[in-house]
């Protein structure tokens, strides 16, 4: 079977691969492309540890095809900080200790830089109604939601 | 406080909320889990796993696998010699490598559904699996058995026929699923509730839990022609992994290198070995590394979760709420081969109290299961759930308030524990007051909403530690440890390091040493990495600062007695101060090749004195009566930390371990039909608990300083997770009026109970 | 639907539209589902309640759904009757959710027992049907 040829741009980068027609766009992340911050938890979407941007649209990139984003913009979290400057979410993560391991922390930053965009001043239940698709074993999720919230509101100060 | 100080470190940055080291990496996605390594020319491994729960494995015939274009090594049993009892520690657990060989590639019989029978190593991951397709394996299919009473039957099928129970005399004459029988007593618990006003005896049931870690199993080895064997793995024992690895193959354990990835949570479950011997089997028959990374599925089915169990809790008091007399006995799933947390189960069930006559039994049952692996606080939180339920009732019966009862059998320093030690001072009283003290103890309840409260105790665990501190030339300092960084222990080592040379936290560079690099670390686990690691980084520190006193000397030709390591600098003192003045460890690194050479210390040790951890906890939730759904509606934690090195990082075991206990309490479990199958082996069916499932988890640091360790520290990693199930079942019960012997607590339960006492209009 | 995985669609039929009349003044709906937490999870029952109230409260038509429950989604008629001409008093909220039971076929599995499904349908039900009219009431 021949493999399938798709343009797309990956963080602001103009990418070309090839996949074969079974392969997730996490497959052509981590394997293909050598971006490996997106993680695979349990390649059903019941996890969230894959969590990309697609045109603009949370997604769980474990169910998403590689050969379907020909043309399309994805956003992963290697593309989160801008230069050296990290994100105010990834800085606040670090600020509120909301990670311990760390696996489950690119598919929360994603989902959580998502919501803040649609919704500056979420209350604590819309974050974790939001943030509930992302499994986190480790840290109970207490500090995430704050960090989320702080940074929230660090946000709307400007 | 800790009253305890180091001799001339300054306190900046010990306990306060530092930044982690390895911060920076976590949150951009740069951080190398196991699964994110690769090397050129790497093959891709896979597994071939047994469908059938209990099977004798007459053949396999690998050849058509291996002949397809693409696949370069097959493996199966006959890859692997086979190997001499032996016990070994793994983790706060041991096991066997005669059982070790076997779990990790099946031999005579496949004992559970998932049991690995063979792997290949092909070009690519659709060829790898296209390949286990082919091989043939003709099964002899055998009856199962999976609950642990019916495994415990005399007439129950056989999984090992050279299994003879331990333990009980006489010795018995015939193999049966029982490994083990473990006891202990104090006084005579007969006598005992003769004095009781109250008794209460009740039997509980639990179900097998996974630690649920986000990060599947992975290994990468590569097999050097000349033997040599690198590995690349998530686990939290990179030199256990090493230890196993060599034995297993056969390898000078010095030919071995494994570097720890960054580990996606453990809990206990990566403690062992699953994938790492079979990738360095496939690596050396195909000659180019081969990488493995297990499925979501995979680790539900061939990964260890933790047992699942019967447990009989029989609790005598005066009706003052004295206990004068307790009774347990626990029945363990260890799953296809011996070695459940039974013999830790036995031990903590009591702990938290002072009890005069105590007799605990209990039993390490095999059955088609896979073979559990520890889960933090291994067996404790099973026991615990009985105990402090019974204690609740207790409460209950004599109208006593459940934290003065608790408070009144307090275990306390000097208290001599059933299972041997007397304590030095802890912390149970402290947690039970903090609780007692909070808003949320008094806060209002309404209908249908219920508090509960419990406590729980896990032991702690110190050894083999070594790490290492070297001033760099610029006077920063390299840290490196051995023990796999699960949460924060590098920012907490950081910290120590910085403390103790009195230079600042951000010039300290932690890393975790691969097994060629730094002196072998008994794995992290057993709340232990902490501990021992900081135990070890003030031992090297202590090195460092003689060896600069001693330059120090030298160079101003002055006698130990003037000069004196304080504030990160070697000081003059008295006269000698007007003739020279102090010198950082920055000074004399700029001069240590002119002075005596490279500066650093090597921390060896072997660390004794690890302080249990006692907490208290309590929670409110609300049952739907109509649906038995529960909300967790309110949560605080209670723990005494000894010393807490980084807050923020005790907080979150606090707070993690608490959830694991929610989940384990109302949804997790394994849930296998009448065949043997695991029917709920994903994220969808195995309910963990999701962000919008708990509240906050208001965590209150109780810190009892451990006088057996420089700074006070104790583990605090196990705890959270041994009260949450009592916590949960008690709270239940304030809701309902129902005691539920039964776990999880899930809707159809909770609301078939709720209807048979006409409590439900549904 | 036919059952699970089963279409009424033949080979190289497409799906291409869903015709929604629009709904007389006064109507609502409402759509619960049981899951064991609070997301994440494949509905163990679902119920749909669509109603149409007239000016004194009393419901004219009625349209109740339930999913989970058998091998297709059932479109429960003899549910609706016992509302409609009602105002969802306490009686008809009983018979309601009686017709909800009885409709049920549910499997046993590891989502839910049989009981449980036949249970959380009725009680589902009654109160999708006290949302709706509560929404209609103010639509």
């Amino acid at each position: 079977m021949a493999k399938h040829h798709i343009e797309a741009t990956v963080n602001g980068d103009a990418v070309e691969f090839l996949c074969e027609t079974e392969e997730t766009l996490l497959d052509v992340l981590r394997d293909t492309l050598h971006l490996t911050g997106s993680k695979e938890g349990c390649a059903s979407g019941d996890c969230g540890a894959c969590s990309v941007m697609l045109n603009g649209r949370l997604v769980c990139s474990c169910l998403v095809l590689g050969c379907e984003v020909g043309g399309q913009k994805i956003e992963t979290i290697e593309g989160m900080a801008t230069g050296e400057t990290l994100h105010p979410l990834q800085q606040q993560f670090l600020k509120s200790a909301a990670l311990q391991c760390g696996i489950c922390t690119p598919g929360f930053l994603v989902a959580s830089k998502a919501l803040l965009e649609r919704m500056p001043n979420p209350t604590e239940t819309e974050v974790r109604y939001w943030l509930a698709g992302n499994l986190c074993r480790c840290t109970g999720y207490d500090k995430i939601v704050s960090a989320v919230m702080d940074t929230a509101a660090t946000m709307r100060k400007g | 406080m800790a009253e305890t100080m180091t001799n001339g470190s300054s306190q900046t940055y010990v306990g306060t909320r530092t930044i982690r080291p390895d911060g920076a990496d976590k949150v951009t996605g740069r951080a190398r889990f196991g699964a994110d390594f690769n090397l050129p020319g790497q093959l891709i491994g896979r597994v071939l796993r047994s469908p059938h729960p209990h099977a004798r494995i007459v053949s396999i015939d690998t050849s058509k696998a291996e002949a397809l274009p693409g696949v370069k090594a097959v493996i199966t049993r006959a890859d692997f010699a086979d190997q001499s009892s032996e016990f070994i520690p793994a983790g706060e657990m041991m096991m066997n490598y005669k059982d070790v060989v076997r779990n990790v590639m099946a031999r005579e019989k496949a004992l559970y559904e998932g049991h690995a029978v063979a792997a290949v190593a092909a070009t690519s991951a659709a060829i790898a699996r296209r390949a286990l397709k082919l091989i043939e394996v003709k099964y002899e299919v055998l009856p199962h058995v999976i609950d642990v009473v019916e495994a415990m039957q005399p007439n129950a099928p056989l999984l090992h026929d050279d299994l003879f129970t331990v333990g009980v005399e006489p010795k018995p004459e015939k193999p049966s699923n029982i490994a083990k029988r473990v006891e202990i007593k104090q006084g005579d618990v007969e006598a005992g509730f003769k004095k009781a006003d109250l008794v209460i005896e009740r039997e509980f049931k639990t179900a097998p839990v996974h630690q649920g870690y986000i990060e599947p199993h992975a290994a990468l080895a590569s097999v050097s022609e000349d033997g040599s064997t690198e590995l690349w793995c998530t686990t939290q024992g990179h030199f256990i992994v090493r230890a196993h690895c060599a034995r297993l193959l056969g390898l000078d354990i010095g030919k071995v290198r494994v570097t720890a990835s960054e580990i996606g949570g453990g809990f206990g479950g990566k403690t062992v070995v699953y994938l790492e011997p079979l990738a360095i089997a496939l690596s050396k028959k195909a000659k180019r590394p081969v990488k493995m990374v297990m499925s979501r599925e995979e680790v539900f089915k061939a990964s260890g979760p933790t047992s699942g169990a019967t447990v009989r809790v029989k609790l005598g008091a005066t009706k003052d709420g004295k206990f004068v007399a307790a009774f347990a006995e626990l029945k363990y799933q260890a799953g296809a081969f011996q070695g459940s947390p039974v013999q830790p189960g036995v031990m903590c069930a009591f702990a938290p109290y002072d009890i005069e006559h105590v007799h605990v039994i209990g039993y390490d049952v095999v059955s088609n299961r896979p073979k559990v692996a520890a889960y933090r606080a291994p067996g404790a939180p099973i026991s615990e759930y009985a105990v402090e339920s019974v204690v609740d009732e207790i409460a209950k019966k004599l109208e006593l308030d459940p934290i003065d009862l608790r408070m009144q059998n307090a275990a306390h320093e000097g208290t001599k524990a059933a299972y041997g030690p007397k304590f030095g001072p802890v912390g149970l009283e402290e947690t039970l007051n903090a609780i007692k003290k909070t808003e949320h103890w008094n806060a209002p309840l309404r209908k249908w909403q219920g508090r509960g409260v419990a406590s729980g105790f896990w032991f702690n665990i110190g050894g083999e530690t070594c790490a290492s501190l070297t001033v760099n030339e610029d006077g920063t300092i390299s840290l490196m440890a051995g023990t796999p960084d699960i949460g924060g222990l590098r920012a907490s080592l950081a910290a120590v390091a910085a403390d103790e040379l009195g230079v600042p936290y951000d010039k300290v560079r932690p890393i975790i040493g691969d097994t060629g690099s730094v002196g072998f670390n008994f794995l992290t686990g057993g709340s232990r990495s902490a501990f021992s690691g900081s135990m070890a980084i003030v031992e090297a520190a202590k090195q460092i600062k003689a060896e600069l006193c001693a330059r120090a000397c030298k160079l101003w030709e002055a006698t130990p007695d003037q000069v004196e390591f304080s504030g990160g600098s070697v000081r003059p003192l008295g006269a000698l101060a007007e003739k020279v003045k102090p010198m950082s460890v920055a000074d004399f690194a700029k001069v240590a090749g002119k002075t005596g050479g490279p500066i650093g210390g090597v921390g060896r040790i072997n660390a004794q004195g690890a302080g249990p951890s006692f907490g208290t906890h309590l929670v409110d939730l609300e049952v739907d009566p109509e649906t038995g759904r529960v909300t967790v509606l309110r949560y605080t934690v209670a723990q005494d930390a000894g010393r807490a090195l980084h807050p923020a990082y005790v907080e979150g075991q606090f707070q993690g371990g608490a959830v694991q206990g929610i989940g384990w309490a109302l949804n997790e479990e394994y849930i296998y039909g009448d065949d043997g199958k695991l029917q709920n082996a994903g994220f969808l069916d195995y309910r963990m608990p999701v962000a919008s499932d708990v509240p906050m988890i208001d965590a209150i640091l109780v810190e009892v300083a451990n006088p057996k360790h420089p700074y006070g520290v104790r583990g605090v990693g196990e705890t959270p997770i041994v009260p949450p199930l009592g916590a949960i079942a008690n709270a239940m019960e304030s809701a309902t009026g129902i005691r539920f012997t039964e776990l999880p607590m899930s809707p159809p339960k909770v609301l078939k109970a709720l209807k048979d006492k006409g409590l439900s209009r549904a | 639907m036919l059952g699970p995985r089963k279409l009424a669609l033949r080979k190289g039929e497409f799906l291409v539209s869903f015709l929604l009349p629009p709904r007389p003044k006064g109507s609502s709906d409402a759509y619960l589902r049981f899951i064991p937490r609070t997301e994440m999870d494949i509905a163990v029952v679902g119920a749909g309640v669509s109603l149409t109230v007239d000016g004194a409260g009393t419901i004219t038509a009625a349209r109740v759904g339930l999913g989970a429950v058998a091998a297709r989604v059932l479109l429960v008629a003899e549910a609706a009757q016992a509302i409609i001409g009602s105002r969802l008093d306490e009686a008809a909220q009983e018979r309601l959710s009686a017709a909800a039971r009885a409709a049920c076929r549910p499997i046993d599995d590891k989502r839910g027992t049989t009981e449980f499904r036949i249970d959380v349908a009725g009680v589902l039900t009654r109160r999708a049907a006290l949302i709706a009219l509560d929404r209609a009431r103010t639509s």
